[in-house]
């Protein structure tokens, strides 16, 4: 049955060329700024020594060493999953605009093996996130740190897991929001106002109570800013080198919760 | 064999009831007709049937069991417009279907020939006309030869070619011991595809019958005559023609069938009434159906 879902959203996806434009835009976008990091970095340290606002570097001379690469590139990836949830929601919502959702299930799939196929579209694009991070880390790793330590190569990969678990329940998030709303375009607008807007009051506000555990901000502190000067100095409190198994808990809780929630609405609804 | 029964199928949205309370049940290898305007529920019924919208209340069983999955692979369903990926061909689009149900991908050739799409298979579905689209929308249903299609509207968007075409296609599965469920708006296609049929009127069941038995029941008598007053009053003085209608300078008797126009023309002349006009008309389905439309509203 699984195979059989996989099979059909290939289908659907393989000559879907919006899909692919967008997914293409999300990689190379990831991988310039990347790329680019490393210079905007060197030139930062440079400005602030110059001008003498700092004695020593504040960030990082080298962000592609191991082991920590994993850790640099997954922070940064993070603020790119905004782009691989537009591209959620528009797989979720083409089945409401050429009303597919009906014919596939007069057809003979269940409510629930619908909401399957999302949940796996979601599952691979997570992975296919965290490979081109592995891919890009592999490469970009190789090439900056001299030496090769195997233990140093693969020390902090857990990195890659956290980063496939938060932007799958990112993800799922997006996939509960656009099988609510039916519409892209307005999934895509609750989806950035209530993640840049909506949520980091409360985040912010509450930040001692419950702020941290909000659904989005909480995801997003599996993989928490790098221990640094400059985060220090601008008083981040949310950094760490590690992964808290506080918010793994809680990141599989609230995406089981918003895959439940998608298909409670698809069960209910009528399509 | 019950391949369908429905029991007391209802859909309120709000205040509005857009099926009421429906029953009627459909034996295997019936060919069942659902006529009614338009908005007088046909596709709700449809749609409640194939499980695409909850019912508000009532139940139905397919092969005597509470729907689910299995009972609806046996289904073969068209509802509405056609719905499929634009930017995927009808083979794509077809394999999709295939996919779902399980067919082997050899069939898609067979069904996409029998639509008359072949020629076309490999282009995406938003360059086809509505026509195309209708054909696909049936060729989805057929695939796999279920043993039961729903068929919503089939020949809309068609021309007279493709209606005839589709009518076919339809009589031909009909023959191959199919149970169809056909809902349309168009008397003269359920009349020459369906033996039985419902007719709908905003929800509610008005008809549940055969399509010809109506017809044979009543018998409708068209007089004139220059003095239209003593005409009506002669009607009234007699207990087999009560039952008569006036609509302008014409009056409509309904009669049982052992009353013939001669009869009509006698009791007239014992009257001193003489008749401009004397027709015999055997009542339409069609004209049947409109009255009994009319009854209700």
């Amino acid at each position: 049955m699984i195979k059989k879902l996989l099979k059909i959203e290939w289908r659907k996806i393989a000559k879907n060329k919006v899909f692919w434009l967008m997914l293409s835009i999300y990689f190379i976008a990831l991988i310039l700024a990347l790329l680019g990091l490393q210079s905007i970095i060197l030139k930062t340290n440079r400005n602030l020594q110059e001008t003498g606002i700092a004695s020593i570097p504040l960030l990082p001379t080298n962000i592609y060493l191991f082991p920590h690469i994993w850790h640099n590139i997954t922070f940064v990836a993070r603020f790119f999953k905004i782009f691989l949830a537009v591209v959620m929601i528009i797989l979720v919502t083409n089945e409401y605009t050429y009303n597919t959702l009906r014919q596939s299930l007069i057809t003979g799939l269940s409510r629930g093996q619908i909401v399957l196929s999302k949940i796996f579209d979601a599952l691979i694009l997570s992975l296919a996130s965290a490979i081109l991070l592995l891919a890009f880390g592999l490469i970009m790793g190789s090439v900056y740190s001299s030496g090769f330590d195997l233990w140093d190569v693969v020390r902090k990969m857990n990195f890659l897991a956290a980063h496939f678990l938060m932007v799958f329940g990112f993800l799922s998030f997006a996939m509960m929001i656009a099988f609510i709303v039916k519409k892209a375009g307005l999934s895509i607008m609750i989806l950035l106002v209530y993640a840049y807007i909506l949520e980091l009051i409360p985040a912010f506000k509450y930040s001692d109570s419950f702020g941290d555990f909000l659904p989005l901000r909480s995801i997003n502190l599996l993989i928490q800013a790098p221990n640094t000067p400059i985060f220090d100095f601008l008083h981040l409190s949310a950094q760490s080198n590690h992964i808290s198994s506080i918010y793994i808990v809680v990141a599989l809780v609230y995406t089981t919760l918003f895959c439940l929630v998608s298909y409670f609405v698809i069960r209910k609804r009528d399509l | 064999m019950e391949v369908l029964k429905v029991n007391g199928l209802t859909k309120t949205y709000g205040s509005l009831t857009a099926v009421n309370n429906l029953t009627f049940s459909l034996k295997r290898g019936e060919v069942y007709g659902i006529l009614g305007p338009n908005g007088s529920g046909k596709t709700t019924t449809l749609a409640m049937l194939s499980e695409a919208i909850h019912p508000s209340s009532g139940n139905f069983l397919w092969f005597g069991e509470n729907s689910g999955l299995n009972q609806r692979s046996k289904l073969g369903i068209m509802l509405e417009k056609p719905n499929f990926y634009d930017y995927l061909s009808a083979k794509d689009n077809l394999k999709i279907i295939a996919d779902i149900r399980g067919v082997d991908y050899s069939e898609i050739d067979i069904v996409l020939k029998r639509i008359g799409l072949f020629e076309r298979c490999n282009s995406r579905f938003k360059t086809y006309s509505l026509g195309m689209k209708q054909r696909l929308a049936i060729g989805a249903a057929v695939l796999g030869d279920p043993q039961v299609l729903i068929l919503d509207e089939p020949t809309n968007g068609l021309d007279p070619e493709g209606i005839a075409e589709v009518r076919d296609l339809i009589r031909k599965m009909a023959g191959e011991e199919k149970t169809i469920l056909l809902a349309s708006h168009l008397l003269d296609e359920v009349q020459k595809v369906c033996t039985q049929m419902i007719v709908l009127k905003k929800g509610n069941i008005i008809y549940d019958g055969s399509v010809n038995v109506k017809a044979n029941n009543e018998i409708i008598i068209e007089l004139m005559a220059e003095d239209i007053t003593a005409l009506t009053e002669a009607l009234k003085q007699s207990t087999d023609f009560t039952n008569f209608e006036h609509k302008k300078e014409m009056i409509f008797v309904k009669t049982a069938p052992n009353i013939t126009t001669s009869n009509l023309n006698a009791y007239m002349q014992q009257h001193g009434i003489l008749l401009s006009h004397l027709a015999y008309k055997k009542q339409s389905l069609e004209e049947d159906i409109f009255e009994i439309l009319n009854e209700i509203r």
